[in-house]
């Protein structure tokens, strides 16, 4: 295991996680209902695009803000 | 040459060193584009209207309903099934009448797009979708038009400014695999987050007016239950299928 900074939480979630896994981690872990497809996530303070969520592997004490996307004007 | 006149109606703005004369002249000349006139155009035309700004175009095909008045604070009762675009104009005409104001009463696509005004200033995105939001973000890149985008649900803040050439834009933070979102009619929000909202979205039109030093290249999040802040770096996507055709500045350092 290692930890990470969820939405300003410490968390543990299993080693080699890609950051999709690490999400889906923290949301069992936090019982949240957040629909994958409706968020935006920064990774160490840079907003990390969509198609590198399966590509990137968290490391410990690595930071992560997941967020929903809001359109509303 | 600003009048005696003008010179004390924004005599606060000129006051700004950051401002000063030559700059509220910019503002008086500068040509905006807003595409929304809810909760964050309405609110945002009023401030740039009532700052001098020369011209501006209202998009919206929405009515005015019941469940706008709260935080749609131009809104009466009385104008409850009027075209948003046109009762904005209206009211803001007669208040401030040195403004250039025009209005498309149609939802936004790509006919209405062909109306923007492609030497504008600045395209403020006020509007309520995904699949309008990347349509302006496409034209404005394609335009190299500098885009202010800024949206509210619930107690959520998103702020972002593209400016051509130099920054990521909207795709690279909502590509299309982004496919739901949240608007104020699905999660409720409240009319002050609303109004944050606007006068930033205000305050940052002014500044690429201005030509200060502005956000892009960030995207800004703001937690209203929270009261958190945060700034996270928004790099142009090399694989952006809008942007990444588009050379950037850092590229050629």
């Amino acid at each position: 295991m290692i930890q990470i900074n969820y939405n300003g939480d410490q968390i543990s979630i299993d080693k080699n996680s890609t950051i999709l896994s690490a999400i889906e981690q923290a949301i069992l872990l936090r019982d949240e209902s957040i629909s994958l497809k409706g968020i935006a996530v920064v990774y160490n303070n840079k907003v990390l695009p969509r198609r590198l969520w399966t590509e990137t592997v968290c490391q410990q004490s690595d930071e992560l803000q997941v967020f929903q996307a809001v359109a509303g004007g | 040459m600003i009048t005696d006149n003008d010179f004390m109606r924004y005599s606060r703005q000129i006051l700004l060193p950051e401002v000063g004369e030559q700059g509220q002249l910019k503002i008086n000349k500068a040509s905006v584009v807003i595409i929304g006139v809810g909760g964050l155009g309405a609110l945002v035309a009023h401030y740039l209207i009532a700052a001098g700004v020369g011209k501006i175009h209202l998009f919206d095909g929405d009515n005015v309903e019941l469940s706008n008045l709260p935080r749609q604070l131009l809104f009466a009762d009385e104008d409850i099934g009027q075209n948003k675009a046109e009762t904005v104009a209206d009211k803001l005409w007669t208040q401030y009448e040195k403004c250039e104001i025009n209005v498309t009463n149609k939802h936004f696509d790509k006919q209405t797009l062909q109306e923007i005004d492609d030497t504008a200033s600045v395209v403020i995105d006020c509007c309520d979708n995904f699949t309008a939001r990347r349509s302006i973000n496409q034209f404005c890149v394609e335009q190299e038009i500098a885009l202010v985008s800024v949206a509210v649900a619930n107690f959520n803040l998103q702020a972002m400014v593209y400016q051509p050439n130099v920054s990521g834009c909207y795709q690279c933070l909502y590509p299309e695999s982004t496919q739901t979102a949240e608007n104020c009619s699905t999660v409720g929000v409240l009319g002050p987050m609303v109004g944050i909202a606007a006068s930033m979205q205000a305050l940052l039109a002014l500044k690429q007016i201005l030509g200060l030093p502005n956000i892009s290249g960030k995207l800004w999040h703001f937690d209203g239950i929270n009261f958190n802040w945060f700034a996270a770096v928004l790099e142009r996507d090399p694989e952006c299928p809008v942007c990444s055709i588009i050379k950037c500045e850092e590229d050629s350092v």
